[in-house]
């Protein structure tokens, strides 16, 4: 799995999925909205869109409020199961 | 007991030329869908309708880096805008990963200067593009960039 999102580190702003669930438990959630969800397959694979609005605080504890967009990339699995190999996010409205 | 041991050689040997013929798959797909990332961008340089129809899949969706998501319509209609015009783009540090023999997902860094609807945009993007295989040819079932700097 690769994550890309600006916002999360300039420098560096493609993740593997270790560095993915690392952030996560660095940053505290508070509400997560999705809204326009599609999702179109192709075969073994599927493309889901969206936008989110994120509020939360970082490991600092600064205020987090988000209004991004995000493409997610799913793979249908031998096994049956559908799993996301690859997340883009970026703000709205830049 | 030598017979087994054949056996078992046999079966080792046999694993080790599927693992490598599978290696030597993913590998060139990866290098196919490099080369295709840069035919994309020529392609849209050159404001080429025909490539874009042979390689962007039904339902392909593109997000945008000014925030707007576009369909394969929406995206050839741009491409048949004359007013858009592209003065320079290039593409660098494509990564690409193969998950099976039909799924790739390519990251790279895209800077252009260009008059977009109206708009001139010089900028650099960061680019994710998930490539599909359709019966043997790779298309673009979707791409989504993001500002990293310029304006």
């Amino acid at each position: 799995m690769a994550l890309l999102n600006p916002r999360a580190n300039k420098e560096n702003v493609l993740f593997s999925k270790a560095e993915f669930l690392a952030t996560q438990k660095i940053i505290k959630w508070s509400s997560a909205e999705n809204s326009d969800l599609k999702v179109t397959v192709f075969g073994d694979a599927a493309i889901a869109t969206g936008n989110e609005k994120l509020k939360g605080t970082d490991a600092s504890s600064k205020p987090l409020d988000l209004n991004e967009r995000w493409t997610d990339t799913w793979v249908k699995m031998a096994s049956g199961k559908w799993q996301c190999i690859a997340t883009h996010q970026s703000p709205i409205k830049m | 007991m030598t017979t087994r041991r054949t056996a078992l050689v046999i079966i080792v040997a046999l694993s080790s030329l599927a693992f490598s013929v599978n290696l030597h798959a993913q590998s060139d797909a990866a290098q196919q869908i490099k080369e295709l990332q840069q035919q994309s961008r020529d392609a849209q340089m050159k404001n080429d309708v025909s490539w874009a129809q042979q390689h962007l899949a039904d339902g392909f969706v593109a997000g945008n880096s000014w925030g707007d998501w576009e369909t394969k319509d929406d995206f050839i209609n741009d491409l048949q805008n004359r007013t858009n015009k592209w003065k320079s783009g290039n593409i660098s540090d494509v990564q690409v990963a193969t998950f099976g023999s039909n799924t790739a997902v390519s990251h790279y860094t895209f800077t252009y200067d260009a008059e977009l609807k109206g708009t001139h945009r010089a900028r650099t993007v960061i680019c994710s593009d998930t490539w599909i295989n359709d019966s043997g040819t790779w298309k673009t079932a979707a791409t989504h960039c993001s500002m990293v700097k310029g304006k």
